[in-house]
């Protein structure tokens, strides 16, 4: 069992890594193998292939009341030592492909930061539903509506901005869950589809149609507010 | 990833590749896809745009890549008066032109408003109203506007041209390594929108902008010339003729006639009464140099920030926000003017719904967070400045999100990184004057920018300013809080989460060369346990430093009674304690690994002296005194087993010293002294040219230092006077009070009469120094007398008298403390920038009393007088060193009582009246309670310099001692209430409550009086309970009664009066 020290050490090399090609030519299997072995090495070249990704998750997911307390990379390293903690019970979890094992970790670490800084605070009804035993601290709704309206206020408007919070939240809460979910793994935390899948529990082909199904809900939603939605093609 | 599963939607699987080609950066065509997959077209030309606002929502990854403002193809050559000669810049709101305006022949600048910008009367009425508002506004740093029009549906206003460039185009030359310009120009009035700004081609507009930075960077700027109005004729816009011109002049090679203008008061072709600037900026513009920022540039910068301050001041003053401060409104023109321009312009300018995220982006950067939700007031424009001046410190924005959401979150909750982090060049004052104008919340701002004008100015005058920063150590500290409490985890990983962020801020990027994996890794390994440790230290030194306890250990109860010895240990606060205890646990484990590794088996050994440190801090003398001496013998056997051992002797000799101070805490003062002598050889043990060092000269002046301070007796029983040698007090030593408990034995002064063991061990030293001695010449004499005399004594036949062991002691020590002022004199001439060595000659200076106050000789004040000169700089450079100021308070307080009694006596050469010293002293002290509630040891020193105010005060201004008597118990009495288990501080409170009740009698309060010595009379009590030996403090608490009894008296209650006259009777 690696000392703390040597864990610390290990958590500072994936910054110190970028993700190089030759680290993607490992074999997926390959990784995962060395992780069931207990490889520390596996961990954190793991860590660093995803890291960009976990990282919009926790900026995704947190609540803006933390923003000034915590930073993504804290949760990050603290998720790192709670996944190189629980390397020795990978073999058991490994039902998981290792970057959804990894994420699970990542927001249960973030789940537990919330709890630990706004305590009775959480508002438990903006929960999500358990989704294969993840927890989210805040509620996708919360963070999409919120996103979606800081995009269009012009400065002055900020005012109106909470109003159009409001709406959007209702709006988009009123979106079937797992559609609005989707839309939340493959934007906002970048997963691929069988990704999404493996994290919701469904088959890709399924993933895959409600993808669809979410942007043209959202679609909706969107050009009901005027402003939302850009009219030309390019980006 | 694709997977090209059969089992997708289709539609999806080229969603996604679509999405991923847009992350990777490319901008993939909607109109493209529908064209490809008709069968899909319908359905992509729906979706895709939602997809790419999901995106949007993200991360942009192209700067501005928003609208950009355009009149819609048309190009204006005349409105009205004006004619138009070319375009200067474009900006979020308009297009700024130069013009001639015909009627009265002068060049101007005029902001042309896109045709549908202002499309309800509303919003023409407010634009005019703002118009209006920004004419009204005369001041140096200020875009005068002329006028406004409109012509053929084009808005316009009409502002004053200014020569020079605004700072964004400025700090995006600057921010290109070695000095080549960006692709923008800006040769006057300008809104640009960032180096992808389209703007007129004219190598003259580029040559002038980094003319500008150079003249930013240089702190130079050039005498006025009258811009040439002819060069610039002609309907091609700027920049054919100085092109032509370049080509032509080989002098300069780059640069354009505009140049010529920039470069120099006169003609290139005036010799040398200019600088040697003109040659070297042309010639500079060639080969690219990179920006060496240094003082100048500094300087400039807050000149910029002044000019800035001032003309926001007055504008505020006359009720009028600007709200859109940003880096490309603040212009600098030639003369290193700046103006402020489009004043007001942003409230009359919003559009509704915009969507056009690139260009909000510009303009949300710079806002301060309450501007989000609505609340704009004059700090919201302080804020804007200040994150202007931080841009052009750091040549980075502050928040440099290209994510609107990520961007509005992070200036909202977010902090941006310290400027002197990113460049630690960046003087500390100025950064703090930005830190506070772009402090979160509003309160804690400046309140005006007349105050950050102020400060500014204060900076550059080298004066010290209002703002408060906080030091490194208290920052790591914070930090380390907060992740604590982020993780509720054992703190040995706090420790660690606290390495770990300081390897993890550090860019290695920058850094990464080819090395092969593993070499680096280990080497990072090896950094990061070292980082792991300094951070660590950082920590320890912020919560036990090595900080004196106050001076002032004495205090005359009366004038009657020998002064009182009460010295008192430092203490350490519950945090602290706490702290130490979870530190140790993870310098245990280090200590406890082993290795072969030379630097492993350094580090473990460091680790031991840390636990040993903290210990001694802790007060678990034992334990310290163990991990001590383990360090010393590891540090041992690796010097001898290592080729390095020059290095190992500072550290043995560091320990050997700490061991020494742990020795005295136990009273244990011989084996201590030994311990200093031990230090002493080792380091004089060590070769030449490693003595050489500096950190070598200054451990072994430390070692003097101590061995010179632990020579004298301190203040307490009377050094022999004229009239020949006085017996020692045959009652008990003076009391000594350990905080630590009851239960541990008084702590006797060293050494009144040396017993034969201590004469023992003294000898065993002395044969050492005799052998040193006699290698240098400059050291002190060992032993009493020097080695001759100690030929003469018979050893330990006879009890030596105690006063020659005391002069000559005092001699001896006075010898260590010459040569450790000698050493430190050396060090600070050589090295005069480390505040250590200077600190400690401060110090050295200070020890040099040995004589009781009122009988100073002059030489002693002049030591002082040096000390307090070294720390007064000291103070001066390093404001954020709480210590130095209490060092320096200290030596005020030392200074005034060592003053003269009486102003006539003669010999006497105070430099001061001693109360104006005290006055000093206490006004530092009292600053740094404020700042330091939790640090003991500057409330102690705060009441012991009150206390001793209050001997003078008494006669001359009674109501004032009084108050101040009170201020004292305050502080007191909130000490001993915060460490219950320390004695002393329950006595200092008796002390002070009885004389409160003292001077209130005197002033016939006569009641209140009564409560007072009541007061310090169970307070005393108290005292006597926790300590029994304390039997010498029972003069004093019968003394009280004698008071009390007084009052009663006077009050005539003489049945209470009888009452406290027996108590007072039982006592003695």
């Amino acid at each position: 069992m690696a000392s703390d020290v040597e864990k610390a050490v290990d958590f500072s090399y994936t910054w110190l890594r970028e993700p190089h090609v030759d680290d993607k030519v490992d074999q997926p299997d390959g990784l995962a193998n060395r992780l069931k072995d207990g490889d520390r090495e596996a961990l954190a070249t793991l860590f660093s292939l995803h890291r960009e990704r976990l990282w919009r998750m926790v900026n995704f997911r947190m609540d803006r009341r933390l923003l000034g307390r915590v930073d993504a990379d804290d949760v990050l390293q603290e998720a790192y030592l709670a996944a190189a903690d629980r390397l020795q019970h990978y073999r058991d979890e490994s039902s998981s492909s290792p970057f959804v094992w990894l994420r699970m970790i990542v927001l249960q670490t973030l789940t537990n930061v919330h709890r630990h800084h706004l305590g009775a605070q959480m508002r438990d009804a903006d929960r999500e539903v358990d989704l294969r035993g993840c927890r989210y601290p805040t509620s996708t709704t919360a963070s999409l509506a919120a996103l979606l309206a800081d995009s269009l206020t012009s400065p002055s408007q900020a005012v109106a901005r909470e109003e159009m919070l409001e709406q959007l939240e209702q709006v988009i809460a009123a979106m079937d869950l797992l559609d609005r979910e989707v839309l939340a793994l493959r934007h906002f935390e970048e997963l691929g589809n069988s990704e999404v899948a493996e994290v919701l529990g469904i088959q890709q082909k399924a993933a895959s149609i409600r993808y669809i199904r979410a942007l043209k809900r959202l679609r909706a939603i969107l050009s009901q507010s005027p402003g939302l939605l850009e009219g030309n093609g390019h980006v | 990833m694709s997977e090209a599963d059969p089992q997708r939607d289709p539609l999806e699987v080229l969603a996604d590749e679509f999405v991923q080609r847009q992350r990777r950066g490319e901008s993939p065509s909607i109109a493209e896809y529908a064209a490809q997959h008709p069968e899909l077209a319908a359905e992509i030309e729906e979706l895709f745009p939602t997809i790419a606002v999901m995106e949007r929502l993200k991360v942009h990854k192209q700067r501005g890549s928003g609208a950009r403002v355009s009149l819609g193809g048309i190009r204006l050559e005349r409105l009205g008066d004006f004619r138009i000669l070319g375009e200067i810049g474009r900006g979020g709101m308009g297009i700024v032109y130069e013009a001639f305006q015909e009627s009265l022949g002068r060049h101007v600048a005029v902001k042309v408003l896109p045709r549908q910008t202002l499309l309800t009367p509303s919003q023409l009425q407010r634009f005019q109203r703002e118009a209006q508002t920004a004419a009204r506004l005369h001041h140096t740093n200020i875009v005068p506007v002329f006028g406004m029009g409109e012509h053929e549906g084009f808005h316009y206003i009409v502002m004053q041209l200014i020569q020079g460039a605004g700072l964004d185009a400025v700090l995006a030359t600057l921010q290109q390594p070695g000095g080549r310009q960006p692709t923008v120009a800006g040769k006057s009035n300008s809104g640009l929108a960032g180096p992808d700004a389209a703007a007129a081609p004219s190598s003259g507009g580029r040559n002038d902008v980094s003319h500008l930075a150079r003249a930013l960077v240089e702190g130079r700027f050039t005498q006025p010339r009258r811009f040439d109005s002819e060069c610039c004729d002609g309907s091609d816009g700027l920049g054919q003729a100085p092109e032509e011109i370049a080509a032509a002049d080989q002098s300069s090679p780059t640069a354009g006639k505009a140049t010529e203008e920039f470069a120099c008061g006169g003609d290139t072709k005036s010799d040398g009464d200019q600088q040697a600037a003109p040659v070297s900026l042309a010639a500079s513009l060639a080969h690219d140099p990179p920006w060496q920022l240094g003082p100048a540039y500094w300087r400039s910068v807050a000149t910029i920030g002044q000019q800035v301050a001032e003309a926001l001041y007055y504008a505020h003053a006359h009720h009028t926000l600007h709200r859109d401060i940003k880096p490309a409104n603040l212009l600098l023109d030639s003369q290193g003017v700046a103006w402020i321009t489009d004043f007001g312009l942003a409230k009359a300018m919003e559009q509704e719904n915009v969507t056009q995220s690139g260009a909000m982006v510009g303009t949300l950067r710079y806002m301060a967070p309450e501007q989000f939700s609505g609340r704009v007031d004059a700090r919201s424009d302080i804020y804007s400045v200040g994150l202007s001046l931080y841009e052009l410190l750091t040549l980075r924005p502050a928040f440099d999100d290209d994510d609107r959401s990520n961007l509005i979150a992070r200036i909202t909750h977010g902090e941006p990184p310290r400027p002197r982090k990113l460049n630690p060049a960046i003087p500390a004052d100025l950064e703090t004057i930005v830190l506070k104008a772009i402090a979160r919340e509003p309160r804690d701002r400046y309140a005006t920018a007349g105050e950050l004008a102020r400060d500014i100015e204060c900076f550059l005058e080298d004066r010290p300013i209002q703002a408060r920063r906080t030091s490194a150590a208290e920052r790591l500290w914070r930090w380390a809080r907060r992740n604590r409490a982020l993780a509720g985890l054992a703190a040995c990983t706090l420790a660690l989460l606290v390495a770990v962020a300081v390897v993890a801020t550090w860019d290695y990027v920058r850094v990464s060369q080819a090395n092969t994996r593993e070499k680096a890794q280990r080497k990072k390994a090896e950094e990061t346990s070292a980082l792991a440790l300094e951070a660590l230290d950082a920590i320890f030194r912020q919560f036990a430093p090595d900080r004196p306890a106050p001076a002032s250990a004495s205090l005359r109860v009366s004038d009657a009674e020998d002064p009182v010895t009460v010295p008192v240990q430092p203490v350490l606060s519950k945090e602290a304690a706490a702290m130490l205890e979870h530190m140790l646990d993870f310098y245990d484990r280090l200590a406890d690994q082993g290795g072969d590794d030379a630097t492993r088996r350094c580090k473990v050994a460091e680790a031991n002296r840390r636990v040993g440190d903290i210990r001694q801090r802790l007060g678990h003398y034992e334990k310290s005194k163990a991990s001590y001496l383990r360090a010393i013998d590891l540090y041992t056997r690796l010097a001898r087993s290592s080729a390095k051992k020059m290095d190992l002797r500072g550290e043995i000799a560091g320990v050997q010293n700490e061991l020494g101070n742990v020795y005295y805490a136990m009273n244990e003062a011989e084996a201590g002294r030994k311990s200093h002598l031990d230090a002493l050889a080792t380091l004089r043990a060590a070769p030449a040219e490693s003595s050489a060092s500096p950190g070598y000269q200054y451990e072994l002046a430390r070692t003097c230092y101590f061995l010179g301070k632990r020579a004298t007796a301190p203040p307490g029983p009377p050094p022999p006077g004229p009239d020949g040698p006085r017996q020692p007090p045959a009652g008990p030593p003076a009391f000594v009070f350990d905080p630590r408990g009851p239960h541990r034995v008084p702590q006797a002064p060293f050494p009144l009469a040396p017993g034969e063991e201590s004469q023992q061990q003294l000898g065993g030293a002395l044969a050492l120094w005799q052998r040193l001695v006699e290698e240098d010449s400059s050291w002190p004499s060992a032993g009493p007398g020097g080695p001759q005399q100690r030929q003469t004594k018979p050893p330990r036949s006879q009890p030596r008298p105690p006063s020659p062991a005391l002069s000559s002691d005092r001699n001896e020590g006075g010898d260590y403390r010459r040569k450790a002022v000698e050493l430190l004199e050396r060090l600070v001439a050589g090295h005069p920038t480390v505040p250590g060595y200077r600190h400690l000659l401060a110090r050295c200076y200070r020890e040099t009393l040995s004589l009781p106050p009122g009988r100073a000789a002059g030489r002693e004040l002049d030591n002082l007088s040096k000390a307090t000169q070294i720390l007064e700089s000291l103070v001066k450079e390093y404001p954020e060193v709480a210590d130095y100021r209490y060092d320096l308070s200290e030596t005020y307080a030392m200074l005034g009582d060592r003053g003269p009694r009486k102003p006539d006596a003669p010999g006497n050469r105070a430099p001061q009246r001693p109360p104006a010293m005290l006055e000093k002293a206490l006004a530092l002290s009292e600053q740094l309670v404020a700042e330091h509630p939790n640090i003991p040891e500057y409330a102690v020193s705060s009441v012991n310099i009150r206390l001793r105010l209050n001997e003078s005060l008494r006669e001359s201004d009674a109501s004032r001692a009084e108050a101040n008597l009170r201020k004292a118990l305050e502080v007191q009495s909130t000490l001993a209430s915060r460490f219950p288990q320390s004695a002393a501080y329950k006595f200092w409170m008796a002390v002070i409550e009885e004389s409160l009740g003292g001077l209130l009698q005197e002033r016939g309060r006569l009641s209140e009086a009564r409560s007072a010595l009541q007061d310090g009379i169970a307070s005393f009590q108290e005292v006597l309970r926790s300590d029994a030996k304390a039997g010498h403090l029972r003069g004093i608490l019968a003394r009280n009664y004698l008071s009390l009894a007084d009052v009663l008296r006077r009050m005539g209650e003489d049945h209470a009066a009888e009452q406290a006259t027996r108590q007072a009777e039982s006592l003695r």
